[in-house]
């Protein structure tokens, strides 16, 4: 059981890459998702926020295609998306030294005050960029911000992030990342 | 503050010219690639510009085709911009033209490679923003020949325009995208592609301040003349301008319609306008490496 929801949640990761829907990725798509959520943003790749950002999509691409024994140039498929994220940033070790610092990235382009605190406008921001419906933001940020004060902060959505892609766990709050699965 | 120096403050001053442009990994063959093109079409090799360094910079996320396509189009400019300005040639008669000057012959090279995949209403765009250039330039020789001098207000358009709008309009081929024809007309879209031309082009007027001196087609030398301030405080002027501007690429970018869009299509206008927001900086790193205004 929870392995099948990891892999429901990982199919949906490989379609926020795959805009087309051919059934693989290269790396410019990855990278086109980080376009679209830095001009959603306003932010610019040469800003220090921007550039971590591009930075740190690139090396999960180089991490995921090394995983696979790919070069950088490889396009994949989902069941080697599948397998990559999961050798990589599930069984193997580089969750924290790749992984983390992309989604901190993205929580630090969602915080353009630099408050610490991300509301739902940001959210909704943030959300788009991955194709998630309008109407499905509210209630995967109601999920998310468990003390209802009507912000999520950086750290709560990096863990969110981190359940979401590596986690078991089918209570976990951040299954409700993109909303519902 | 020296110009020079000056444009390096911004770096630091302002957070959306903070980071510097990554460097293309296949540079050097970036380079052989314009080197070779160069020769092919008969014109001469520059290599105190180093132009393939701001497009290996300005596209160092994407194909190395793509940056050594956007390198031979800046080689060109460059090759324009010297005739037309220092030489105080008349701008080149391009699609009508008859090949016989080299730079002709190179516009039809490079214009054949380019247009091929594009679509009429790009095409179009291109043109128009051709003509643009050409149009300023011609506005700035009058002006050269009669000592008259730009306002303040008068000059951000025309330097638009001298700086080679249609520039913009090749990052689409170059990644194999095309925008919209709406989405291109559009005002939040203008106004992105305007704010981040003037930065790059209110940076190069910086740099290439003092190679240039005594023209009076300089936002510092504008700023200067206008407000009746020394060189030091112009610079300072203008340095707020470029501040102001970045402000406004940032509420540009924010505004554009993306969730309106299919999303292959937000998709690929959002690297379209990454470049565009990463063209000041690469402008920044490219100039204190250049040689083209020592």
């Amino acid at each position: 059981m929870s392995t099948e929801l990891r892999k429901h949640k990982l199919d949906r990761a490989f379609t926020h890459i795959d805009v087309d829907g051919r059934g693989q990725i290269e790396r410019d798509d990855l990278l086109g998702l980080g376009a679209r959520l830095l001009v959603g943003f306003g932010e610019s790749p040469t800003s220090v926020v921007g550039d971590r950002l591009v930075r740190s999509f690139d090396a999960i691409w180089s991490a995921l295609t090394a995983e696979l024994g790919r070069d950088n140039d490889a396009w994949i498929s989902n069941a080697e998306f599948h397998a990559g994220m999961t050798g990589a940033f599930v069984e193997g070790d580089m969750f924290e030294p790749v992984f983390r610092p992309a989604a901190t990235a993205v929580a630090e382009l969602c915080d353009g005050d630099h408050d610490g605190r991300i509301g739902v406008a940001e959210f909704r921001v943030l959300l788009s960029a991955f194709g998630t419906a309008y109407d499905d933001v509210d209630e995967a940020f109601d999920r998310l911000d468990r003390d209802r004060d009507g912000e999520l902060g950086l750290a709560e959505l990096v863990e969110a992030v981190r359940q979401y892609y590596t986690g078991d766990d089918p209570h976990a709050v951040g299954n409700w990342l993109f909303g519902p699965l | 503050m020296t110009p020079a120096s000056a444009l390096t403050s911004l770096t630091s001053r302002v957070p959306a010219l903070a980071a510097p442009c990554r460097m293309h990994r296949s540079v050097h063959a970036i380079e052989a690639a314009v080197i070779d093109w160069t020769r092919r079409t008969g014109l001469q090799v520059d290599r105190r510009s180093a132009c393939h360094r701001l497009a290996a910079r300005a596209f160092a996320e994407f194909d190395a085709r793509a940056a050594a396509l956007f390198a031979q189009w800046l080689t060109w400019l460059f090759h324009l911009d010297d005739l037309v300005d220092e030489e105080g040639q008349p701008y080149p008669r391009l699609f009508a033209g008859n090949g016989a000057h080299p730079l002709e012959a190179a516009f039809t090279d490079l214009w054949r490679a380019t247009s091929a995949t594009m679509s009429d209403d790009w095409r179009l765009r291109f043109a128009t923003n051709l003509q643009r250039q050409a149009d300023a330039c011609r506005a700035e020789a009058d002006n050269r020949a009669s000592g008259a001098v730009p306002t303040i207000a008068e000059y951000p358009a025309l330097r638009r325009g001298t700086a080679g709008p249609f520039l913009y309009d090749l990052v689409e081929p170059c990644l194999g995208v095309e925008v919209p024809p709406e989405l291109a007309a559009a005002e939040q879209w203008q106004a992105l592609v305007d704010s981040c031309a003037d930065v790059a082009a209110w940076c190069n007027d910086l740099a290439s301040l003092a190679k240039e001196r005594g023209d009076a087609h300089n936002f510092v030398v504008v700023a200067a003349r206008e407000l009746e301030v020394g060189e030091a405080e112009a610079v300072d002027w203008v340095l707020d301008r470029i501040e102001e501007r970045c402000a406004d690429m940032r509420a540009a970018a924010k505004r554009l319609p993306l969730g309106e869009l299919p999303r292959r299509t937000a998709r690929d206008v959002s690297m379209v306008a990454c470049a565009y927001l990463t063209a000041p900086r690469a402008h920044v790193d490219w100039a204190a490496e250049s040689e083209r205004y020592t």
